[in-house]
């Protein structure tokens, strides 16, 4: 699975995306295969604090941190913006 | 009054060089706040039906709110109002000006200009002392050079508010501005101020703004600064501001590409905030009273400008590099800087550049009519028609009356790609697949703006393409919000929207500020009367209302996008009609988007009631 990231994850991984090889997994589950600082900036364990998205589509809609997640989807991460 | 408000209101004749100082009513304080709520219930009441715009007989308001200029995050906003020149209805903007904070000390909650002056003027605010001065030497100034004038003779913090060359020579897509590069009122307030032959206001006080209970406004304060500083994306947020919004659009393909053709645009990363803070970013610059400054100031390095800083954020440079084919962010700059100088709106001005260029390229304009190679991605001609527009030259001064004239005088189907609301430009967000964030644009109180409302996180984060009722609720909450406190409180949003800074502060805040004790259901109530006001001045105006007044442009509806994962993306009219008679319904008013009987009682409206009547036909 490929994991893309924007804003302030991205900066705090050092690159734009990452694939990671997990066979089938729960989005919790890929989370945790992130470094600490990144996971608590997506996720409280609990809820997403970020904006995330599984081949486009909202994570939320898909049964959020309990989301399955296979070899070819893509999960995207990204900050909640305001529009200023 | 106890505090929060000075409880006075400056108004200036220009026709006659004399002011009054006035009371402000407390309970038209207690029900409307002030900034906008002042505004529009000043217009209503003051403005006589179906005025030029641009005659001495508009009101130009300068308005703050009961947490302007008070040592509290982000509180140095002003909204500035008037009629509009562009969309012949109701027209505001805020912008961050030290000259909040100065009118504030000097005593006063808003500055009513009306008249004209007979030959090019400024007013200088001192305190008690008030004065309309010749402009002379003044007049023709870019608002670079006019800044730099009056901080010559008045000083590095008085406040500054003035207009460029497009607001002198009513160009109706012109700003005021402020401090080299801030700028506000988007629907024509430059004309507006330029029309009565107003450059300048200077504003300086040396009062203490009243507060209920000083002490806790300080203690209040100190913790509300903290808590933001805290915030986890706080340092990401004051190095790109709003500029990582370039990124963040392309990815949901909502970038404005080619005059809102496409939502994501090839060149995307030479124009973001990562682009922006490594190459180009030279300085920070945040407006008074805020802790999370988002000025980006950067320098040009090559082209005609090669060498000058100017202040870059989201808005002006999709605007003016995706929207118009530009990925050079040196050009894309260089735009900027002119429209700043120029006094022009930058949305604006890349909405009508993309508009000619689009012409051009469907054959409906030539290039010899406007004398200008425009070519998507041709940055010098753009910056040359730009030229055009601010000296209102040749097809620069159809331009110059905004995209919806524009089309009007084009004909041939240009309707179907001026990209607007109410005659207000489309700002820098493409809703081909944001029907949520469309309804924002044809629901915003002046036109296409996304101050009232920014939906489109909320449709990436639970979906997008949803039409239904939850999320109208979700939007007119948030426009009550943004659009309603903010804009009359009046304070910056962006703690609350950028960073989570909670919004239970804010009752607290007024609290010990004002000595009143509002709930958020109150402040909500006080935003529905805004709205409904405001939506009865527009009625007013045009004499009558039609929902297609409240529909966003025609090419979202029928030109779906082509490029991007989002390909094949366009709103659905039955859909979107859907949603806007639910919006209607939960904002109390009838079918055609007329306010109801029973709502504008339930707001304290009533007087409003006859006006209307004698112009359209009210329902229960």
């Amino acid at each position: 699975m490929k994991l893309r990231l924007l804003g302030k994850p991205r900066e705090l991984l050092g690159k734009k995306e990452l694939d990671l090889d997990l066979g089938r997994a729960t989005l919790r589950e890929v989370l945790e295969a992130l470094p600490k600082e990144v996971r608590e900036l997506v996720t409280d364990g609990r809820r997403f604090k970020m904006i995330v998205l599984i081949n486009g589509v909202s994570a939320e809609s898909r049964g959020g941190l309990d989301a399955e997640i296979g070899p070819d989807d893509e999960i995207t991460i990204m900050p909640e913006v305001g529009g200023g | 009054m106890r505090g929060g408000w000075t409880g006075k209101v400056l108004r200036v004749d220009l026709s006659r060089k004399k002011f009054v100082v006035q009371d402000l009513d407390p309970k038209v304080a207690v029900d409307f706040l002030g900034g906008r709520g002042l505004a529009i219930k000043t217009l209503w009441e003051e403005l006589p039906r179906g005025i030029d715009p641009l005659s001495p007989n508009n009101l130009l308001i300068f308005a703050t709110g009961p947490l302007t200029g008070i040592p509290l995050p982000s509180s140095g906003k002003m909204v500035i109002a008037a009629k509009s020149p562009l969309t012949g209805g109701y027209g505001d903007g805020n912008i961050g000006t030290k000259a909040s904070v100065q009118l504030k000390k000097a005593g006063y909650d808003a500055v009513i200009v009306s008249g004209r002056a007979d030959e090019p003027s400024m007013i200088v605010i001192d305190d008690d002392m008030v004065e309309v001065k010749p402009a002379k030497d003044l007049w023709g100034l870019d608002t670079y050079k006019a800044q730099d004038e009056l901080e010559s003779q008045y000083g590095k913090n008085a406040g500054i508010l003035v207009i460029g060359p497009a607001g002198e020579r009513l160009v109706k897509i012109s700003v005021v501005t402020s401090e080299k590069g801030r700028a506000g009122g988007r629907p024509g307030m430059g004309a507006v101020m330029g029309s009565k032959n107003l450059k300048a206001l200077v504003i300086r006080g040396s009062k203490d703004i009243p507060l209920d209970n000083p002490k806790e406004v300080a203690r209040l304060g100190g913790e509300a600064y903290k808590d933001i500083k805290s915030k986890e994306n706080y340092d990401f947020w004051v190095r790109q501001g709003t500029m990582f919004t370039v990124e963040w659009a392309n990815e949901n393909s909502a970038l404005p590409t080619y005059n809102f053709s496409e939502g994501v645009f090839d060149g995307f990363d030479k124009i973001g905030g990562n682009a922006m803070e490594k190459i180009y970013k030279v300085a920070q610059k945040g407006c008074p009273n805020c802790n999370m400054p988002c000025g980006n100031i950067t320098e040009i390095k090559e082209g005609p400008y090669q060498g000058r800083r100017t202040e870059v954020d989201y808005e002006n440079i999709a605007m003016n590099g995706s929207n118009l084919g530009i990925d050079n962010m040196n050009w894309v700059m260089t735009l900027n800087l002119f429209s700043d100088e120029m006094g022009l709106d930058a949305i604006s001005m890349g909405s009508a550049l993309a508009f000619a260029t689009e012409a051009v390229h469907r054959g409906i304009l030539s290039k010899d009519e406007v004398g200008v190679d425009l070519e998507w991605g041709n940055a010098p001609a753009m910056l040359e028609m730009a030229r055009k527009i601010a000296n209102k030259e040749g097809f620069g001064a159809v331009l110059a009356e905004g995209v919806a004239y524009a089309a009007s005088k084009l004909g041939n189907g240009a309707d179907k790609f001026a990209m607007h609301v109410k005659g207000l430009e489309t700002s820098a967000y493409d809703c081909h697949a944001y029907i949520g964030m469309a309804l924002a644009y044809g629901t915003s109180p002046i036109g296409a703006h996304h101050k009232d409302a920014w939906f489109i996180s909320i449709e990436v984060r639970e979906g997008r393409g949803v039409a239904s009722k939850e999320r109208v609720e979700k939007l007119i909450w948030m426009q009550n919000v943004r659009g309603g406190f903010f804009e009359s409180a009046v304070a910056c949003r962006l703690p609350w929207i950028e960073l989570g800074f909670d919004l239970e502060w804010y009752t607290k805040f007024l609290k010990a500020a004002t000595g009143l004790e509002y709930t958020w259901d109150d402040l909500y109530k006080i935003s529905n009367r805004v709205y409904t006001l405001i939506r009865a001045f527009w009625i007013r105006e045009k004499g009558g209302w039609s929902r297609s007044l409240d529909y966003p442009p025609a090419k979202w509806f029928e030109e779906p996008l082509t490029k991007g994962p989002l390909a094949g993306a366009k709103l659905d009219r039955d859909a979107y009609d859907r949603m806007l008679s639910w919006y209607y319904e939960l904002r109390g008013w009838d079918e055609k988007g007329i306010p109801r009987k029973s709502t504008l009682r339930s707001l304290g409206l009533e007087e409003v009631i006859p006006k209307l009547e004698s112009i359209v036909s009210l329902t229960e």
